[in-house]
């Protein structure tokens, strides 16, 4: 009788085991479609920005620290000229750079600076400062891995946000610009 | 091939994207290209004298047939190949210990090679970077945990124990431990003693 008990339950055991493992499979596809393995999450996010030192594109004697961007919020934008995905972003940069509220910073990542100041002169320059990082050494401090990246740091040098890829106009409102305004709000 | 294809052609990305201008980094498969383009055997030098009786068409046999044992001499020896940069290794011991941490460390760009493998730039810096702090006298850990501090866990191929990886570590064995409890369960109700299968015909799943 305590067999009597069990039947009915065991019945439907391999159909919640069945259950189980469609809502795993789904949960997978679901993660796939909507995660794209290539973003990896920083780990510096909320954390200060590295310190750098590195000199202005356009005046290479000239360099710009990462206290002198200190006071007020600012995007730093990773990019190259050799940067296939960066041409993709360089139209989306340019309408909006009057539009986010805070300076663009352009990161010239690995790039020879020549091939970099054609390549602004060709496409138009959206950055209100670029500095140059020959070495990508700097880079590694920031986490950088690829091109384009950006990331937002707020008036104390800690890192907001980062968005690797392209920046498209559904990224800046739906993730960018909250963020500009909540730093705009809090006042730092 | 890949890891041959890296050891055969030592040519950084820098270098060959002068050749190439319009390499990139994100979403091509160029890089790919590019280095089957390289690794197509170069014609023989201008001016190469051709042997004596030998016509055209025995020549390119020939080519043919050296191309052939070379890439055999290749793949023999390709074992444990890797990217070659030119690090000056104070001891065997040290470059035995450099090319084991960058084989359990993750290319960021080109995710499914280790840095010890990857030709890709970004693998290169890294190299390098790992090659001075181990001449700056740094462990194993430590280099590791600065590269996590910049790269996150992703870059560890074996991924710590953590509340985000407990489903990782323990999932696998946990749904062999159920499956094999429902098997220890079935296998005893059928060779519960012979009075009581009869009750439990028609329950058979």
């Amino acid at each position: 009788m305590n067999e009597v008990a069990r039947r009915p339950i065991g019945r439907f055991v391999p159909l919640i085991v069945f259950a189980a493992l469609v809502a795993f499979f789904v949960v997978g596809l679901v993660w796939n479609q909507t995660h794209d393995a290539r973003f990896v999450p920083s780990p510096l996010i909320d954390k200060p920005a590295p310190a750098f030192r590195l000199p202005k594109l356009e005046q290479p004697t000239q360099f710009v620290t990462k206290a002198d961007l200190l006071g007020k919020p600012y995007l730093l934008n990773v990019f190259a000229s050799w940067c296939f995905a960066c041409g993709d972003e360089h139209p989306v940069l340019m309408a909006y750079r009057d539009k986010f509220g805070v300076p663009l910073i352009g990161y010239d990542y690995k790039d020879a600076p020549q091939d970099a100041r054609a390549w602004l002169q060709r496409h138009g320059d959206p950055y209100h400062e670029v500095i140059a990082d020959q070495s990508g050494d700097t880079a590694i401090n920031f986490g950088v891995y690829g091109a384009p990246e950006t990331y937002l740091i707020d008036a104390k040098g800690i890192i907001r946000y980062k968005h690797i890829g392209p920046l498209t106009p559904d990224v800046i409102a739906k993730e960018l610009e909250p963020r500009i305004r909540e730093l705009e709000d809090q006042g730092t | 091939m890949k890891r041959l294809v890296a050891w055969l052609e030592p040519l950084s990305h820098r270098e060959r994207r002068r050749e190439a201008p319009s390499a990139q980094r994100w979403g091509e498969g160029s890089g790919l290209n590019r280095r089957a383009a390289s690794c197509v055997p170069s014609p023989a030098p201008p001016g190469h004298p051709l042997p004596k009786g030998e016509g055209k068409n025995g020549l390119r046999h020939m080519r043919h047939v050296m191309a052939a044992v070379g890439v055999a001499f290749a793949l023999a020896f390709s074992t444990g190949a890797f990217a070659i940069d030119p690090l000056p290794f104070q001891s065997t011991a040290q470059r035995e210990r450099f090319q084991h941490l960058t084989s359990e460390l993750r290319c960021m760009v080109c995710q499914d090679e280790s840095l010890l493998a990857s030709n890709a730039d970004f693998a290169k810096q890294l190299r390098r970077q790992i090659f001075e702090m181990m001449q700056q006298g740094k462990s194993d850990k430590e280099i590791k945990d600065w590269l996590v501090a910049r790269y996150s866990t992703f870059i560890l191929y074996d991924p710590p124990l953590a509340p985000s990886t407990i489903a990782l570590w323990f999932g696998t064995p946990a749904i062999l431990l159920a499956g094999g409890i429902v098997v220890v369960v079935l296998l005893r109700r059928r060779t519960r003693p012979a009075g009581s299968i009869a009750e439990d015909l028609g329950d058979d799943w």
